[in-house]
């Protein structure tokens, strides 16, 4: 008895854990569709971004034809989508004309890089708007809460690419702080030593970036829930007892707002990701952005249906483990 | 007590500063011929693999593939075609076979000789697999008689020499004998050539190569222990040269002072990569006198000092971009003559300088082009507006430029490609065989002309019949010539880059030639300089 009972909890919880990954499945089926039906209504097809050269032979119309059939592109969308899904199923991505190399090798050469800006980027974008948000959401009335508050609007109204733009005007061009590009430094290249101090050194612009696009929704969210809590008795008595500042905001104010706050951390892994792909371009990042770009620019269509899938899952693979997070922690009570 | 000079101490002491000059001397000699590691910065970096089926078409892809697959000859930095795989060569009176005499003591990188099987199975593969920069269609047959090859063709080619042999890169037999795909062949082997360097390391996310040496190159040792291509956008690559740890970059005109500022030595060449203007000859301007007018109303001073701060030249009104006006209409900035033409083709200004077409309608033209052109594109769009045309305009990436451009979707394309290397290219971009070709077949007897062209073998006849083909086309004006860019890099004094006249190979502007960086007489290599 005590046996079945066990068997079917496990049950409930492996059915709860998976809710949340088949409630994402859907939204990937989209991206993906959608993805590829935009891609192939573009003008201009893979055959003609690989016969487009400057010096290159005289191309006839047959040539264009024959490319066209290797490639796969004279069969009607639907079966390509069909094929490359199947391909997907067995475990391969397709390969790519334009990098000359399956994608799956080209995505695992760039995968590390984005998500690694992108792991990073999404706490500190929580720390950096929350932490100032809950601050000035203390105290909404002070002058320094209201400069915060215009310097914030100001920061929304930037897309991710624009900042990025802005910081590696003044601290990469202009005062020459930073690196202006790429991951790691020539020095480590050329010596093929790369150290975690080149790493950081190199993503910090990116991520300051990022943590700075990210950060604004959630200071917004904090500026809105500190004035929640301070409508509530237990700050009153705790004012009433003199705690002021960062005491009452670390015992008081954070943990209140934090299972809220933690819980938007999965809705903002698209937008971090999203501007992640623009940010890379901005500054050389050998991550997926680049490669996006480039698929997108000369129509090879394997390589964004990869990088699409490849975000997509990592979008899907994030928000289902936050919301299996959540799930848990709201059985726990 | 006589005093005698020590003859044998004066002997030994002259020897002794001979030994040490020669030493000295020899020690520089042996530095410049040993250098540890030439750095190339690169923009964009990653090229592709470095094999020919491989590497990406635009850019730098084919050179850096050249450092590591060599040809049978190839073209020097003063444009002479000098022996590489192939140490002597000839042709037939008739031009239609060409022989060539291998180098016993060339290798490839996995040390199996480099024989004439494998120069007849590259010419017999690459007709399989036909490799985008070398047309080897008209190749009728390959013979091999011990150390000799000789290529015969359907029809008699002056220029096969220049146009194929030093374009084509020889590829082993034991290796892709057994390749169904050359373009999904990416094990290491494919890489594996006979020229002066072999591919050590690529990553392709950060965009670097990492080239060794071919300690058995059989023009000699090339001059650099390894060769680096890397990443790197221009203002690091200007900070990293001062720092002498990138020697050399094919820069933009905006990065001149810079670079210069930096120490490096300027060096500059006319692209010979025009932007011109083609008109839509077969809706808008059907009429040759609507093209001409349009030619008058543009000013190319203002289009070189305002689009590229003067680092341009006027092209020349035909296709190649070097040679005299004689005989060719320059169509220089002349609103009086631009309004009697376009009055003349049927167009009329309104009372406020609107031009309308002979319906009475407003003439709104569309204009696209290739980002990259957007200064320029701003400049003329400016003059056309001023003189009273209405433009909109687009800028389109390269697959979605070439496909408007050949479905007829605009009435003024800017593009720009290259006027150099091979003269039939001349035929291939008028045409339209050429993806962004003009499309341009109203005129027969120009058709002819370049026909023609393709089979004659005096130089002066061919000289006289391209001079006629110019003129029709300048003439007909199909398109208009506008601006030739210069073309510049940046090198740390005594690199040994140097552009090439007419391009690398079949005509890349790019100052990149091995025999210039590589070669062991590369110290002897003068460089242009800029003024």
């Amino acid at each position: 008895m005590r046996g079945e009972t066990a068997q079917t909890s496990a049950r409930a919880t492996a059915l709860r854990c998976l809710r949340p990954v088949l409630d994402n499945l859907p939204a990937l089926a989209t991206l993906l569709i959608c993805s590829f039906l935009l891609l192939h209504s573009l003008p201009g097809s893979q055959a003609d971004a690989l016969l487009t050269s400057d010096l290159g032979v005289a191309v006839t119309a047959e040539d264009h034809t024959r490319l066209q059939a290797r490639l796969g592109l004279d069969r009607p969308l639907w079966q390509q989508f069909g094929s490359w899904l199947g391909g997907v199923l067995r475990g391969d991505l397709g390969y790519s004309r334009l990098y000359a190399a399956p994608v799956a090798q080209v995505l695992a050469d760039t995968l590390p890089w984005t998500l690694g800006l992108v792991l990073v980027a999404l706490p500190l974008s929580l720390l950096t708007g929350a932490l100032p948000g809950l601050l000035a959401g203390m105290a909404p009335q002070t002058g320094g809460a209201k400069y915060l508050f215009a310097l914030v609007t100001l920061l929304s109204s930037l897309p991710g690419f624009v900042i990025a733009l802005l910081l590696l005007s003044l601290f990469g061009f202009t005062l020459g702080w930073f690196p202006t590009g790429g991951g790691i430094s020539l020095e480590a290249r050329l010596s093929g030593q790369v150290t975690l101090a080149d790493l950081i050194y190199h993503a910090l612009l990116p991520l300051l970036a990022l943590s700075l696009h990210g950060s604004v929704r959630y200071f917004y969210l904090a500026w809105g829930l500190a004035q929640q809590i301070s409508r509530r008795p237990f700050i009153r008595y705790a004012r009433h007892r003199g705690i002021r500042g960062a005491g009452l905001l670390w015992r008081w104010y954070l943990p209140n707002a934090m299972p809220e706050l933690l819980s938007r951390l999965s809705s903002s892994l698209p937008g971090i990701l999203g501007a992640t792909l623009f940010v890379e371009v901005v500054f050389s990042y050998p991550g997926a952005g680049a490669l996006m770009l480039d698929a997108i620019n000369n129509r090879d269509y394997p390589l964004l249906q990869g990088c699409l899938l490849l975000t997509g899952g990592i979008v899907l693979l994030g928000n289902s483990l936050l919301d299996l997070i959540t799930t848990i922690l709201t059985d726990r009570g | 007590m006589r005093y005698e000079t020590p003859l044998p101490l004066v002997k030994i002491g002259l020897r002794l500063c001979m030994y040490l000059l020669l030493t000295l001397g020899l020690t520089a000699s042996l530095a410049r011929a040993d250098e540890p590691r030439l750095v190339i910065a690169d923009a964009q970096g990653d090229w592709g693999p470095l094999a020919p089926w491989l590497h990406r078409a635009r850019g730098p892809g084919y050179v850096y593939t050249s450092f590591v697959f060599d040809t049978l000859v190839w073209k020097d930095t003063q444009r002479k075609i000098r022996p590489l795989l192939a140490r002597e060569w000839s042709s037939d009176a008739d031009w239609r076979c060409h022989h060539f005499t291998l180098h016993g003591r060339a290798r490839w990188h996995d040390g199996q000789p480099l024989t004439t099987a494998d120069v007849a199975f590259t010419f017999e593969y690459m007709q399989q697999h036909p490799y985008r920069f070398v047309d080897l269609s008209r190749v009728q047959e390959v013979h091999t008689q011990g150390n000799r090859i000789s290529i015969c063709l359907q029809q008699p080619d002056r220029l096969f020499v220049q146009r194929v042999a030093a374009s084509l890169p020889i590829i082993p037999q034991h290796i892709y004998a057994q390749v169904a795909d050359p373009a999904r062949f990416t094990a290491p082997e494919a890489l594996i050539g006979s020229g002066p360097y072999r591919v050590a390391d690529y990553n392709r996310a950060q965009g670097f190569y990492r080239l060794v040496r071919n300690e058995h190159w059989h023009p000699g040792q090339p001059r650099y222990r390894e060769v680096v291509i890397t990443r790197l956008a221009p203002q690091a690559a200007a900070v990293a040269m001062a720092r002498n740890e990138v020697d050399v970059m094919s820069i933009s005109h905006e990065y001149v002072d810079l670079f210069r500022n930096s120490g490096a030595e300027i060096l500059q060449t006319p692209s010979n990569h025009p932007y011109r203007l083609l008109f839509n000859h077969q809706q808008a301007f059907a009429s040759i006198r609507l093209r001409q007018g349009l030619a008058h109303a543009i000013d190319r001073a203002q289009l070189i000092q305002l689009a590229f701060n003067g680092h341009a030249l006027a092209a020349r009104p035909a296709y190649r971009q070097q040679g005299g006006l004689a005989g060719l209409n320059a169509y220089p900035s002349d609103l009086e003559q631009a309004t009697a033409l376009l009055t003349a083709g049927g167009w009329q200004q309104d009372a406020d300088g609107r031009w309308l077409d002979a319906g009475g309608n407003p003439v709104e033209l569309r204009l696209i082009a290739a980002p990259g052109a957007e200064r320029l594109v701003q400049v003329l769009a400016r003059q056309l507006t001023d003189f009273g045309l209405t433009l909109s305009v687009r800028l389109l990436q390269d697959v979605p430029l070439t496909r408007a451009v050949q479905q007829q979707q605009f009435d003024l394309a800017l593009l720009s490609q290259s006027h150099q290397g091979d003269p039939d290219r001349f035929r291939t971009l008028l045409t339209g065989r050429h993806a962004r070709g003009d499309q341009y077949l109203a005129n027969t007897r120009l058709l002819e002309l370049l026909e023609q062209l393709r089979y004659q073998t005096d130089p002066k006849q061919r000289e006289h019949t391209l001079l006629q083909a110019e003129r029709l086309y300048n003439a007909d004006l199909p398109s208009l010539p506008l601006v030739n860019p210069l073309n510049f890099a940046a090198q740390k004094p005594g690199t040994g880059a140097a552009f090439t006249p007419q391009g690398i190979a079949m005509g890349i502007p790019l100052p990149l030639n091995k025999l210039a960086l590589f070669a062991p007489e590369t110290a002897a290599t003068e460089a242009q300089k800029a003024p």
